[in-house]
């Protein structure tokens, strides 16, 4: 007779691969570096590494801080650690994990803080980077890392005083409905370590001073947050709170659980649609949005104890993930795992060794197709399609474009130091103009182009040096220089027998030779032109003086300066045409209109300037001669001459006539007019039997 | 349609890693180690022969697998075997017999073999050695035995 067969549970059938019935596993004295799955344990795979994060300069991280996904570009973000100078740096990978470019700096932490941990969140194509250090005097502001953005990794500013924009150093950021949620800060002269703070819906980036809940106590800092089941949950240390409210008048919380809460900003998760945290030495729990319940850690299991982890201080530095393939929530304190499996009809604990010491982990995405990660194709320069004083328009042409790469053109004046101009997205077409704005005038530029997508890029393209890139995405292209060149003129006397004009050159190209010539203007017709400068000014000359004598005869005269900017491959002339005596009356007006006379007045000249002022009443466009004011008047009364001789009793009818006006001003004995100044038409009341009027000789 | 994987980060040193990928910890050998909780098949205070274990393996890795019994608390590694497992191209399932047998030695030399007896019994599996790359999936273990005196509460694996 055969002898009976006792099941050991989780080997009580085969596995559902094979098609047979299984029965859940049960709890284990040890069970170590399994996967529960199907009412089998499956031996879990090794760990290999794909990269290596060096920054720039070629130094070697020596932490991992965080590894966290962009989603919308199927790439991923690692924050390391340089800790003999204390620096973050922000790299982006592949979603392979491979490729590990350096992004930049992100801060470099003061001395005396606590090791560091990071916190990410993804919202609109951007990933948030906060650093969870509990001093704020300590902690680096809050970073913004937008692959479409340049440059690419920017501090996050809000005006949460009135004080105006500064940036914001929130100790964990995490994403909620549409709004961007920062926790552990007030503003930068007030701690307000309980304090949620909500951006505006849709606005992520945009905090407002009034949107925050206050959560539980004030002064109890927030360890942590995260989404469940719909809810936003806040994590004290021994208490969790639920964001309630939906703008700055209703936001507010509950509080779900008056014992528990998270032992550290980077121990608390959601998993399919519940949220899971360790509680410092009571271990790991559950919460759906109500009171939390004990996760049941087997207390033989291998490995330390929650309370022995407390002990040896692990509890700082571990963290959780959430592996979505497995199905798994792991803890992980040292090289110690405490994995809890959803997959079976009730959670069932593993436990995991490692070969080595975890410092964070994260879940990245790679798509299938090709269009994520590193791009395939490249740029090429195909020519100058037009340019400007301060911008070149490039066309490029696309090869090899997926469609959703960014085009990073960079510029250096020739044989200069590059730098990256505002990146675009590719167009989907075969070409594509790109326009590189922010450029000096009148300078010759080397320009390169390359794909980026996650941070990544082709390798041949992978240097910061576009001197390095393949040849073809690279040309050269000069601005135009700069139009507001027509210089600024004053006239003066200097002595008896000197005058002169002063030309200042108003945003003088920097890198152009200046030449000026003048000419003489009669009728509104500029003669011959004479060379004022020879040899051609320098460039970044401001200023140039033209003198003369009384035997010239050239005062009281209308003169044409041409400037001409002169560089290799550009060229610019401008003009200005200046009077050689001083600048006619202002402000002239005339607003009454009288019996046989007229009145103007002016701005007030110098005490040494006298005003002419002529009519052409007698005779259609011949001027003659009202008189001239005493020195420094203000105003003149213009008399007309008549012949009626009807007196004034209301049937006069207005007769217009056109006035023009000068000074006159007396310097070093000499008198010199201005220029006339055509005021226009006036209007005398006279009688219908005038024939004084009109009456050229 | 995308795939995620979790990625590690060094604590100490600058490399990301890749999980559930290659047959060790980055050069690091992983041991599966499993003991299930004992069962009594006489009930507490009875006693059973332990005639031999079953287990039903999936695998495509090869491996050695050591099975270790554990007699009422105490492991017997002289009472240890090992299952070697060859390299597969796809995934078979296969069973194992694992006999309880105990050497009765005198003076060196083995006098008889004898199931072992007595009243709980588990046992421990590890791999000592290492994963080979590919699958291993221990799929169900089974005991065989004969009551030899009952006790109270014959205990069938806890739920």
């Amino acid at each position: 007779m055969a002898r009976p067969r006792l099941p050991f549970v989780y080997g009580g059938g085969l596995d559902r691969y094979s098609g047979a019935a299984s029965v859940a596993p049960t709890s284990f004295r040890s069970l170590v570096n399994v996967h529960l799955r199907n009412g089998a344990a499956e031996a879990r795979k090794g760990i290999t590494p794909v990269s290596e994060l060096v920054d720039a300069g070629g130094n070697v991280m020596s932490h991992v801080l965080l590894i966290h996904a962009l989603r919308t570009e199927a790439s991923g973000v690692v924050v390391g650690y340089r800790e003999s100078v204390r620096e973050l740096h922000v790299f982006a990978t592949a979603g392979d994990g491979s490729k590990a470019n350096h992004v930049g700096l992100w801060g470099t932490l003061p001395a005396g803080g606590d090791f560091p941990a990071v916190r990410a969140t993804e919202v609109n194509g951007r990933l948030i980077l906060a650093h969870a250090e509990p001093a704020i005097t300590r902690r680096v502001a809050t970073y913004v890392y937008d692959p479409a953005a340049t440059p690419e990794l920017q501090s996050l500013t809000a005006d949460l005083n009135g004080a105006g924009l500064e940036p914001v150093k929130y100790f964990g950021v995490e994403a909620y409905l549409d709004y961007l949620v920062g926790w552990g800060f007030g503003h930068a002269t007030e701690q307000r370590p309980e304090l949620l703070r909500i951006s505006l819906p849709g606005e992520h980036l945009v905090f407002e001073a009034d949107w925050y809940a206050i959560i539980g106590v004030r002064g109890d800092p927030l360890v942590t947050c995260i989404r469940a089941g719909g809810e936003f949950l806040a994590f004290k240390e021994h208490e969790i709170h639920k964001l309630t409210g939906y703008d700055a008048s209703t936001f507010g919380s509950r509080i779900i659980d008056t014992e528990h809460g998270a032992a550290g900003p980077r121990l608390a998760i959601e998993a399919e649609g519940r949220g899971y945290f360790w509680s410092g030495s009571t271990g790991p729990r559950i919460t759906t949005g109500a009171a939390s319940e004990d996760l049941g850690l087997p207390l033989d299991l291998e490995g330390p104890t929650p309370s022995e982890l407390v002990d040896a201080d692990l509890i700082p530095s571990g963290f959780v993930f959430h592996d979505r393939e497995k199905r798994e929530v792991v803890w992980v304190f040292g090289r110690w795992g405490y994995a809890l499996s959803l997959g079976e009809d009730r959670p069932r604990w593993s436990f995991r060794e490692y070969g080595f010491r975890p410092g964070c982990a994260g879940l990245l995405y790679s798509r299938a197709g090709g269009a994520s990660g590193a791009p395939a194709g490249h740029p090429e320069f195909d020519s100058v399609a037009s340019a400007a004083a301060a911008q070149l328009n490039i066309t490029i042409t696309h090869v090899g474009s997926d469609g959703n790469e960014i085009i990073e053109p960079w510029v250096r004046p020739a044989g200069g130091a590059w730098t990256e101009k505002a990146n675009v997205n590719v167009n989907g077409l075969a070409t594509q103009v790109v326009t590189i704005a922010g450029l000096a005038s009148g300078t010759l530029y080397d320009v390169a182009f390359r794909y980026r997508r996650g941070g990544l890029f082709v390798d041949a393209y992978a240097s910061a040096d576009p001197s390095t890139w393949p040849g073809v995405s690279a040309g050269q292209g000069t601005t135009t220089l700069a139009g507001a060149n027509a210089p600024t003129t004053a006239w003066s006397r200097t002595g008896a027998d000197a005058e002169q004009i002063a030309l200042s050159f108003a945003s003088v190209d920097p890198a152009a030779a200046i030449r000026v010539s003048r000419a003489e203007v009669v009728a509104g017709v500029a003669g011959a032109y004479t060379l004022l400068t020879d040899p051609d000014l320098v460039a970044g000359t401001a200023t140039h003086t033209d003198s003369w004598a009384a035997a010239d005869a050239r005062g009281e005269k209308l003169w044409r300066y041409k400037v001409e900017l002169t560089r290799p491959g550009a060229s610019l002339t401008a003009y200005a045409d200046r009077w050689a005596g001083p600048d006619g009356p202002a402000g002239v007006a005339h607003d009454v209109v009288d019996y046989y006379s007229y009145t103007l007045t002016w701005t007030a000249p110098g005490a040494n300037t006298t005003t002419t002022v002529q009519d052409d009443y007698l005779c259609v466009a011949t001027f003659a001669s009202r008189g001239t004011t005493a020195a420094a008047a203000t105003t003149k009364v213009c008399g007309v001459e008549k012949e009626s001789l009807l007196s004034q009793d209301g049937s006069e009818v207005e007769f217009p006539l056109n006035a023009r006006l000068r000074h006159n001003v007396t310097a070093f004995g000499v008198v010199d007019s201005s220029a006339w100044v055509d005021f226009g038409e006036v209007g005398v009341l006279i009688h219908l039997d005038e024939t004084a009027y009109h009456s050229c000789p | 349609m995308s795939t995620s994987r979790v990625f590690f980060g060094d604590y100490q040193g600058n490399r990301i890693l890749l999980t559930g990928s290659g047959a060790t910890d980055a050069g690091e050998a992983i041991d599966v180690r499993a003991e299930p909780n004992a069962i009594a098949p006489a009930g507490a205070g009875g006693e059973a022969l332990f005639v031999a274990l079953y287990f039903v393996l999936s695998h495509s890795m090869p491996a050695e697998i050591t099975i270790t019994p554990v007699l009422d608390g105490v492991a017997l590694p002289d009472c240890a075997r090992r299952i070697t497992l060859s390299a597969q191209p796809q995934r078979v399932t296969t069973e194992h017999e694992v006999p309880l047998l105990r050497s009765y030695l005198r003076g060196g030399v083995e006098r008889s073999r004898q199931y072992l007896r007595g009243v709980w019994l588990t046992y421990q599996v590890s791999t000592p050695d290492g994963l080979g790359a590919g699958d291993l999936l221990i799929a169900a273990t089974e005991l065989e035995h004969a009551v030899l005196r009952k006790g109270t509460n014959p205990t069938p694996a806890a739920a």
